[in-house]
C-alpha cells in the first residue's frame, strides 16, 4: 500500500492510557506519614502502584526504593519529610532526577469512569 | 476525593475501607485503604456502600479487589511488560497478631511496594494478613482457592513476613495446605494445561526482583492512520471513558505505539516522533489531559535523523557531509532514506510491502543495537540478570 512518490503508507497504532505515577517520599518511623502516604493512594487513580521511597535521617533513600522510580516510570515524587516547600529537598530525592514537590502540592489526575 | 471516587459506583458490592484516623489500624489501612467519615458520606450520597474492614474482611476483600485501595488500579490493566517473571505467583505477606508499629514498620513499607510492583492483567493474589486472620476455615478456603486459579507458577505461592520467624511463615503455609519447597528453581506455565499444578510455597524470599522489568499500565486501543513525511496524524478515540468533571485537565500517560515508530532507546530520538516523549516498553509515552479523543502529530524521521539524534544523545554527531553526498562519502553510515524506518516485527502484510522491502533493508536498523529492550542480547542479559539477582540465591527458569 506504500506509495513510493509520495511517501504515504497505512499503519496502525496503539494507544494506551494509564495513570500517571507518583512516588511518596517518607520517613517510615513517622506513622503519620505512614497514613498520609496510604491516605494518597487510595485518593488517585493508580494509587495502589505509587511506590514509597524511604528516607533515612540524612536524606538518603534507603533498602533500594530508589529503583521503584524508573520501573514505574514515576513522573513526580511528594515529598512528605518536608513541611515546607521552601526547605532543601533532600539529597536522596535530588539524585533521581524527577521533580520533587512538598506534600501538599497535588497536581490534577485524572480518573475513569 | 471530591464528590466521588476512583470508579463508578456499583450499588449492589460494597467497598471495603478501615477509618483514616490516628487510631485506626495502620496495617489495616495498608492493606485495605482508608476513607474518613465525609468522604464515606460522599459514596454513599453516589450509591456506593462502604464497610469498615473487620476481622478476616479484610483478607476476601483484597483478594476481590474490591478495598478502597484496590479499586485505584481501575483501567489498570497491564498493556506491555518486559523481563517480568513470576507473575502469577501469589503473594502472602503475614503480620503476627499483636505488635507495635516500629514492629511491622519495614513490613507494610515492604508490601506497598512489593504490591505496587505487581501486574494488574490477572486476578493475582496479594494479600497483606495478620496471622489470626488466616485461621478462619471459611477466608482459608476463599484464600487458597484464589491462589490455586490465578498462580500459573511453581512456587505457587511466596509467603514472607519480616517481624515472624520462618518457622511460623512455615506452618502457615502448611496450615494453609502449601508444600513448602527450598528456593531453587522457579517455573511458570503459560499455556492451559490439564494437569493442576501442586499447591507449593516457598518462604520469605525477595521476589521483587522478578517483578522490576519496565511496563506500562492502562488500558488501549488501536488506530489507523496514514504515515508521510516530515510530520503525520493519528486521531485515537480514548480507550478510556473519563469521568468529568472529576477528569478535566486531569493528567494521564499516555503510551504510543507503531511499527513506524523505533530506533534507538534515547530521549532524542524519542522527541523526533513527539517532543516531551520518552522510550516506555517499546513505544513513545507522553504525559498528557484526560480527553475523549486524541490527536497527535507526529514525526516521521528518516534514518539519517534518527542515527544523528542517537549520536548526539551519545555527545557524537555525525561527520559534516552535505545532502545527497551521503552514499558515496560514506556509504556505510548514511543510506538514502527509506520511506519509513524499518518496522518492527510483526508487519502487516499489505500487498505492495515486496517493494518497499529493497529499501528497508538498506536503512541503517538503527533499532537492532545489542542493548535494545527486547533483543536477543538483551533477553540473555536478563536472563543471566535474573539468574544473579534472584534474591535468596535460587536460579530463574522461565520455562
Amino acid at each position: 500500500m506504500h506509495d513510493r512518490d509520495t511517501g504515504i503508507t497505512p499503519t496502525s497504532v496503539q494507544m494506551a492510557v494509564g495513570p500517571v505515577h507518583y512516588a511518596i517520599a517518607l520517613r517510615p518511623e513517622d506513622p503519620a506519614q505512614l497514613r498520609t502516604a496510604v491516605d494518597l493512594g487510595c485518593r488517585w487513580w493508580g494509587g495502589i502502584s505509587f511506590p514509597w521511597l524511604t528516607l533515612n535521617s540524612d536524606g538518603e533513600v534507603t533498602g533500594g526504593t530508589e529503583q521503584l522510580c524508573s520501573v514505574l516510570d514515576v513522573a513526580e515524587v511528594i515529598d512528605l519529610t518536608r513541611l515546607d516547600a521552601r526547605d532543601p529537598i533532600p539529597a536522596g530525592l535530588r539524585a533521581l532526577g524527577v521533580q520533587v514537590t512538598a506534600g501538599d502540592l497535588r497536581p490534577r489526575w485524572a480518573m475513569p469512569a | 476525593m471530591g464528590d466521588a471516587g476512583v470508579v463508578a459506583p456499583d450499588t449492589s458490592d460494597p467497598l471495603i475501607t478501615t477509618g483514616a484516623g490516628e487510631d485506626d489500624d495502620l496495617a489495616q489501612a495498608v492493606a485495605v485503604g482508608t476513607l474518613d467519615p465525609d468522604e464515606r458520606d460522599c459514596w454513599a450520597k453516589i450509591g456506593q456502600p462502604v464497610s469498615l474492614a473487620r476481622g478476616e474482611e479484610s483478607v476476601l476483600a483484597q483478594v476481590s479487589r474490591r478495598t478502597v485501595i484496590g479499586v485505584t488500579a481501575t483501567g489498570m490493566e497491564t498493556v506491555n511488560a518486559e523481563g517480568l517473571f513470576p507473575t502469577t505467583t501469589a503473594l502472602l505477606w503475614v503480620l503476627p497478631d499483636s505488635f507495635t508499629l516500629p514492629d511491622v514498620t519495614q513490613d507494610l513499607v515492604a508490601f506497598w511496594n512489593y504490591r505496587a510492583l505487581r501486574l494488574w492483567h490477572s486476578r493475582t493474589v496479594t494479600v497483606v494478613a495478620r496471622q489470626s486472620q488466616l485461621r478462619e476455615p471459611a477466608t482459608r478456603r476463599h484464600l487458597v482457592d484464589a491462589i490455586t486459579a490465578s498462580a500459573f507458577s511453581t512456587p505457587m505461592c511466596v509467603v514472607n513476613g519480616l517481624a515472624l520467624g520462618d518457622d511460623d511463615l512455615r506452618a502457615i503455609a502448611e496450615e494453609l495446605g502449601f508444600e513448602v519447597m527450598q528456593p531453587g528453581t522457579w517455573s511458570e506455565r503459560h499455556s492451559s494445561q490439564p494437569e493442576p499444578l501442586q499447591r507449593t510455597a516457598v518462604i520469605n524470599v525477595p521476589i521483587a526482583d522478578f517483578w522490576m522489568g519496565e511496563r506500562h499500565s492502562g488500558t488501549s486501543r488501536d488506530a489507523l492512520a496514514v504515515v508521510c513525511r516530515p510530520r503525520w496524524n493519528a486521531r485515537i478515540e480514548s480507550p478510556l471513558a473519563w469521568r468529568y468533571p472529576e477528569a478535566h485537565q486531569g493528567l494521564v500517560s499516555a503510551r504510543i505505539t507503531s511499527e513506524v515508530i523505533t530506533g534507538p532507546r534515547t530521549d532524542s530520538v524519542a522527541a523526533l516522533y513527539q517532543q516531551g516523549s520518552r522510550w516506555l516498553s517499546g513505544g513513545i509515552r507522553i504525559f498528557t489531559r484526560a480527553m475523549p479523543t486524541y490527536r497527535f502529530n507526529l514525526g516521521m524521521p528518516d534514518p539519517a535523523e534518527v542515527l544523528a539524534a542517537s549520536l548526539a544523545a551519545r555527545g557524537r554527531r555525525l561527520p559534516d557531509i552535505g545532502q545527497g553526498q551521503g552514499d558515496r562519502r560514506h556509504p556505510g553510515l548514511v543510506r538514502r532514506p527509506c520511506p519509513v524506518p524499518q518496522a518492527r516485527l510483526p508487519r502487516p502484510d499489505y500487498g505492495a510491502h515486496a517493494a518497499a522491502e529493497p529499501a528497508h533493508r538498506e536503512s541503517p536498523r538503527p533499532d537492532r543495537g545489542p542493548d535494545r529492550p527486547g533483543s536477543r542480547h538483551d533477553h540473555g542479559r536478563r536472563r543471566a540478570a535474573r539468574r544473579h539477582g534472584a534474591g535468596a540465591g535460587q536460579a530463574a527458569d522461565a520455562p
